[in-house]
């Protein structure tokens, strides 16, 4: 048992005082140190846009007049894990919600993405940015520190043989394995110093900036993102040490490492990519969607509308604004709103419509996504990243269980509006207030008014929108969008984390092999 | 043919490898060059070669300075090193063939590459092997053949025979004293002192980069070489 | 002589296993690269009914007559042309905006249109210049990291040195055999991906897409000329075969991933760009300026919320420039890099680029003014009409109600660069690249010569 300690201890000195070692150490430092605080402020550039649209959407929220028009934009908190791993960029940070559309992850599009006159917020955003690839700590870790491993280990056993210490190494009485164990936690202690560092570092950035403050479940996801990077570390460690035992010469193995790495790296999850796209074509959404519009256009110019009385505004349109449905009578709103009662269902109808194809296509595009995670299941940077984001809560699983929330939530809000929205839209705030109606009385106030101050004086101030109070909505359920559980994004992580223990443990297994059996 | 004129090398890390040296071998003489391990004898050779530049003197092969026109002086010698290394995953053949090219000929054609190889005792089965999976005594003996078949005047050898077996090294002396009859200048630095003693002409003895003694045939004839040269070592 | 060499290390590499395993590794991936854009080019070009004709659709009536009185006041959508060559370098084709929104008497965003799934793509779909970027700037380090340190080492730099060729022949020789085996590896794996296109047929190539085609082969050789020369001269430098590959791998990854990915961190160093509160401020602060006192009439009116609209226009597209210019600082601080500077060449060849969308937008400015003139003339041509156009009120405008011609100002024309313009938009980066190569030349060789032969004794 001595003899490994003395190993180890042996290793780590070895490592720790070496170039490469130092070199590694003071590239993933200033790496994670200068991303780090990059993506702190993003972060925190990101959370103060989150609590500005919340506000701003909640106050919309209570300036509803109709029930027909209440759309709820959800707002999605930024999750501080983001940071380690910003995942991909046209994630959404609203999720719009409404009686005539079901959220689905197709509706993400970036934010920000538009470059205009209008816009709220005191950091500046910049979508041309985009087209710079990000770099985050998963990138750094599965990228950088992943070669760094290759380094350290990659001459560990061909080196000594050309040096001649392997015979002095192995005339001691020390098992070949345990020299293995040794050698392996060694270089294991000496790949995890840059990487304990560097998160330490950050969190001490984040302590002193104040920017970020994490909930006792966003330490816990940090102390498995953690554990995570330790066993993909390990993982590369094992490889490395499994090829230096086959390379006949520390150079070789060298190669045929980075060899490895890049196919790993960059050469199956770019073929995955590929290949699945065409395993799993996408469904043509906008082709489906027309065709499900165009037949509800056609049943929806079935629908007969035979209007009772005269009105003052000519159209009747849905979307001309909303002055067009002021100044109605009685009897003619209740005839709409039986009209109504027939058209509603319908729009609801094609909403639930929309939902199926993009639902369907958002499955096409999972199947296309699982496809490309099976194709490259066997390189252990993909699974790394695929931890990563799931832990970070910024992979498409994390986003589609808060759009199946925000879907949850459109249901009850259904159950609360379709009564009220079925069988009254614009038009029964008329009924609600009857100094808006043409009676007689209000016809002859008005047109007395008009010949005084001109016929501006109608939409100015008889059907002027702004008179309508705004509805009552407290009974109204109120959306609450959080980041998902840990507990769930473990779950994701679960899977690509035991292959990666089963990748590592196959290295480690084919290496003592390969040692036992090691011509000294 | 193949001459030193006060050469003199000290490495940068301040080693004075070689301090005026004075060598002069004429055309049909063969010239031992004994010494220690690290006399600086590879360092002589290196010096001709122009692998490394002197500090001071002159190199001169065929009367062309070796410094300053090493491609000319280049042209008239003939280069075996002290372990040779060819191209592994290339054939016996392709190797000479290579060589042969570099060295300014390219009118041969296998049959000669092969005439070659037979005369420096290859066996016929390895001509179009890899080079890889050659002994070291193949090796060297594939380095003799590039060397013949570059036709140089100057022939200048770095412990050629180190690694032989004692036939292979028989043979090899066979066929540098038939160059020698061809008219060829050779410089030879080796431990073998009796294979020396067999052939030499001139026999020189180096110690930390000087040449302590210089002795013909003639004047060796009657003296025990490896008395001398461990007499010169003690001092 | 030189010849001699050259063949020998061709050889050399032509029969190894690197070299076939770079060649199956990059024609597999330039291959599947070229199928997978020839999916999506198509899936582009016919999803998006506006990509296609002029977007003068909103002044068109039901009977397809042009007519004033339907001048949009909320703006109608401009697309940016697709390049054919898009999976060369499809950083900027993607990522960057590619439809302008604009109202005839304004311009009133610039965005990008959302595609389907989007947020399932890769994090970064790997384009052609990406793949060479990466995989045979790798190779250039395998075909040549050992070649000097390994050659002194085994002897045989001393065993070809000691015939009559000149010290820097070897190393020439090296350089260009290393070259030539990545031109060979190059040449069959793009013509392997351009004969998957062609078989595919769905991407439309043209005679000046070759041109563009041979530049970018051209900018690559250039690029993975660099990359031999730094292989050589980490070999030039490593005492053994090791130092040299460990040499090489520091720079490679230096410049391949981390310089070039620092740049978008580098940019948000820059400043120049407002916060989006200020810039409607500033919005807010221009209407102030132009202020419509009571009594104005409606044609007074009409001249002033004109200027308010130009004066809103050269505010967006002075954030716009500004935001370009913070792009801009990325890519100059990622220029660092040769690998950086080749994707920017390689994109500019493809016609894509920050260079390509500044002249989108100004193509779409242009057309835009260019139609609001023609619109003005019609209107002018009408003698019922009485001349006064409203921004933003819809349909209430009071401007000529005939139907009118108005030529050749409705069709918007936006054409991705000639070849002729592309080499001219990549000129810059292909010095650089070009200075790159210089340098590294001169410092491998400077040294190389400068070198003993003889390996240290002990090695
Ligand atoms: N490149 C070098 N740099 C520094 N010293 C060297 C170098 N090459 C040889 N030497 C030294 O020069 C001396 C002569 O070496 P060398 O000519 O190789 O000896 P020999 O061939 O006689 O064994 C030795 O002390 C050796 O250590
Ligand atoms: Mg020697």
């Amino acid at each position: 048992m001595t003899g490994i300690l003395d190993i180890i201890r042996k290793e780590l000195l070895i490592n720790l005082l070496s170039l490469r070692f130092i070199i590694g150490l003071v590239v993933v430092m200033l790496l994670i140190g200068l991303v780090g605080y990059v993506l702190t402020l993003d972060y925190a550039s990101r959370r103060q846009a989150y609590i500005a649209a919340a506000e701003q959407h909640s106050r919309a929220l209570e300036d509803a007049k109709v029930y027909s028009t209440i759309k709820v934009e959800m707002d999605i908190p930024p999750n501080p894990l983001s940071l380690l791993s910003r995942g991909s960029k046209d994630l959404p940070v609203t999720i719009t919600v409404s009686p005539y559309h079901v959220p689905t992850i197709l509706d993400a599009s970036g934010s920000g993405a538009t470059i205009s006159l209008d816009g709220t917020g005191d950091l500046p955003v910049n979508p041309l940015l985009r087209v710079f690839s990000s770099i985050d700590v998963g990138f750094i870790v599965g990228m950088i520190m992943s070669l760094f491993c290759i380094l350290l280990v990659f001459d560990s056993f061909s080196g000594e043989k050309e040096q001649g210490t392997l015979r002095v190494l192995l005339s001691a009485p020390v098992g070949r394995l345990q020299l293995l164990a040794g050698k392996y936690c060694g270089a294991l202690l000496s790949a995890a110093t840059p990487l304990t560092a560097g998160l330490l570092l950050l969190v001490i950035l984040w302590n002193i900036s104040g920017l970020v403050t994490l909930t006792p479940a966003d330490w816990l996801g940090l102390a498995c993102m953690y554990a995570a990077s330790i066993l993909y570390l390990a993982c590369f460690l094992a490889l490395g040490i499994l090829i230096s035992l086959f390379a006949e010469e520390s150079v070789t193995g060298l190669v045929h490492q980075l060899l490895v790495w890049v196919v790993a790296g960059i050469v199956l999850p770019a073929g995955a990519g590929y290949v699945a796209e065409f395993l799993h074509p996408i469904l043509p959404e906008t082709e489906l969607i027309r065709e499900a519009d165009e037949n509800y256009g056609r049943a929806y110019s079935n629908v007969r509308y035979q209007q009772t009385e005269g009105s003052w505004n000519v159209a009747y349109t849905d979307y001309a604004g909303p002055e067009s449905f002021l100044g109605i009578t009685e009897k003619e709103a209740l005839n709409r709103v039986e009209y109504n009662k027939i058209i509603f269902p319908m729009k609801f109808a094609l909403a639930e419509e929309h939902f199926h194809i993009r639902d369907a296509v958002q499955r096409s595009l999972e199947r296309r996504e699982e496809a490309r995670n099976s194709l490259d299941a066997i390189s252990p940077v993909a699974a790394y990243g695929r931890i990563v984001r799931a832990l970070a809560g910024s992979d498409i699983g994390s986003y589609r269980r808060t759009f199946a929330a925000a879907r949850n939530y459109r249901e009850s809000l259904m159950e609360y509006l379709r009564p009220k929205v079925a069988t009254a839209a614009w038009v029964t705030r008329v009924l609600d207030q009857p100094e808006l109606q043409p009676t007689k009385e209000n016809m002859s106030y008005w047109n007395e008014r008009a010949k005084k101050e001109g016929e501006d004086v109608f939409l100015k101030e008889w059907w002027n929108w702004s008179r309508v109070k705004p509805l009552d909505l407290s009974a109204m359920p109120r959306p609450n969008l959080e980041v998902p559980g840990l507990r769930e994004r473990l779950g994701d992580a679960l899977f690509p984390c035991a292959l990666l223990m089963v990748l590592t443990a196959g290295f480690l297994v084919m290496a003592g092999w390969k040692l036992l059996r090691y011509p000294a | 043919m193949i001459q030193a004129v006060d050469l003199t090398k000290r490495y940068e890390d301040g080693n004075l490898a070689l301090d005026h040296l004075n060598l002069n071998i004429q055309p049909g003489q063969i010239y031992c060059l004994l010494g220690a391990n690290g006399a600086g004898k590879t360092t002589t050779i290196n010096l001709f070669f122009n692998f490394i530049e002197p500090t001071g003197g002159t190199a001169l092969i065929n009367g062309v300075d070796c410094t300053k026109d090493p491609i000319g002086a280049k042209r008239h010698a003939a280069y075996v090193s002290e372990n040779v290394m060819l191209y592994g995953n290339f054939t016996a053949r392709q190797n000479l063939e290579f060589f042969t090219r570099l060295a300014g000929r390219r009118e041969l054609g296998k049959e000669d590459y092969y005439m070659v190889m037979r005369q420096v005792g290859l066996p016929e089965r390895s001509f179009e092997n890899r080079v890889k999976t050659f002994s070291k005594g193949m090796r060297q003996k594939l380095g003799i053949a590039i060397a013949i078949l570059k036709q140089a005047p100057a022939l200048i050898l770095d412990e050629p025979t180190s690694g032989l077996d004692p036939k292979a090294g028989a043979e090899f002396m066979e066929l540098l004293t038939r160059l020698r009859g061809e008219g060829k200048a050779i410089l030879m630095s080796t431990h073998d002192i009796f294979r020396a003693r067999e052939v030499a002409d001139v026999v020189g003895i180096m110690k930390e980069g000087v040449l302590i003694m210089e002795k013909s045939r003639e004047n060796l004839m009657y003296e025990d070489l490896e008395k001398i040269y461990l007499k010169y070592m003690e001092v | 002589m030189i010849a001699t060499l050259i063949r020998r290390e061709f050889l050399e590499h032509v029969t190894s296993l690197r070299l076939s395993v770079l060649l199956i590794m990059t024609t597999g991936l330039l291959v599947t690269s070229a199928a997978y854009f020839s999916a999506r080019y198509d899936s582009t070009t016919t999803q998006s009914p506006f990509v296609r004709p002029g977007a003068s659709q909103g002044l068109v009536d039901k009977d397809g007559k042009t007519n004033l009185m339907m001048a949009p006041c909320t703006g109608f959508g401009l697309h940016r042309a697709l390049s054919p060559l898009g999976f060369l370098a499809g950083a900027g084709e993607r990522e960057f905006p590619d439809l302008v929104m604009v109202a005839p008497h304004g311009l009133k965003s610039i965005q990008r249109e959302t595609k389907t799934g989007e947020a399932f793509e890769p994090a970064a779909p790997a384009d052609w210049a990406y793949l060479i970027g990466v995989i045979l700037s790798f190779g250039a380090g395998l075909l040549t990291y050992r070649s000097v340190s390994g050659e002194r080492r085994d002897g045989t730099l001393a065993q070809v040195l000691a015939n009559p060729v000149p010290k820097s022949m070897p190393l020439l020789a090296k350089y260009l055999a290393a070259l030539l085996a990545l031109a060979f590896v190059l040449t069959f794996a793009m013509a392997s991906g351009v004969l998957t296109l062609i078989i595919l047929g769905k991407v439309p190539l043209g005679g000046d897409d070759w041109m563009k085609l041979s530049l970018f082969w051209g900018t690559s050789i250039l690029y993975l000329s660099f990359f031999v020369l730094l292989g050589l001269l980490s070999s030039v430098a490593g005492r053994s075969p090791m130092m040299s590959a460990a040499g090489f791998l520091l720079n490679w990854t230096l410049l391949v991933f981390i310089i070039p990915n620092l740049g978008g961190i580098i940019a948000g160093f820059d400043h120049t760009v407002l916060p989006p509160r200020e810039i409607s401020a500033m919005e807010q602060a221009i209407s102030a300026r132009y202020p419509e006192p009571p009594g104005t009439t409606l044609q007074q009116s009409s001249v002033i919320m004109l200027e308010r609209e130009d004066a809103s226009e050269a505010l967006l597209i002075q954030h716009f420039h500004a935001m370009c210019g913070q792009v801009g600082t990325g890519e100059r601080f990622a220029r660092l890099s040769p690998s950086a500077v080749y994707a920017y060449a390689a994109e500019a060849t493809a016609g894509g680029g920050l260079p390509r969308l500044i002249q989108f937008v100004d193509n779409a400015v242009r057309y835009r003014k260019g139609l609001f003139q023609a619109m003005l003339d019609a209107d002018r041509s009408d003698p019922s009409s009485q001349h006064i156009y409203i921004p933003y009120r819809c349909g209430g405008n009071v401007f000529s109600p005939r139907n009118v011609d108005l030529g050749p100002a409705k069709e918007f024309r936006d054409l991705p660069p000639s070849s002729g313009e592309s080499l001219l938009a990549a000129m810059w980066d292909l010095l650089l690249l070009g200075v790159y190569n210089l340098l590294a030349f001169a410092v491998a060789f400077t040294w190389f010569l400068r070198q003993d032969v003889a390996a240290l004794p002990g090695e």
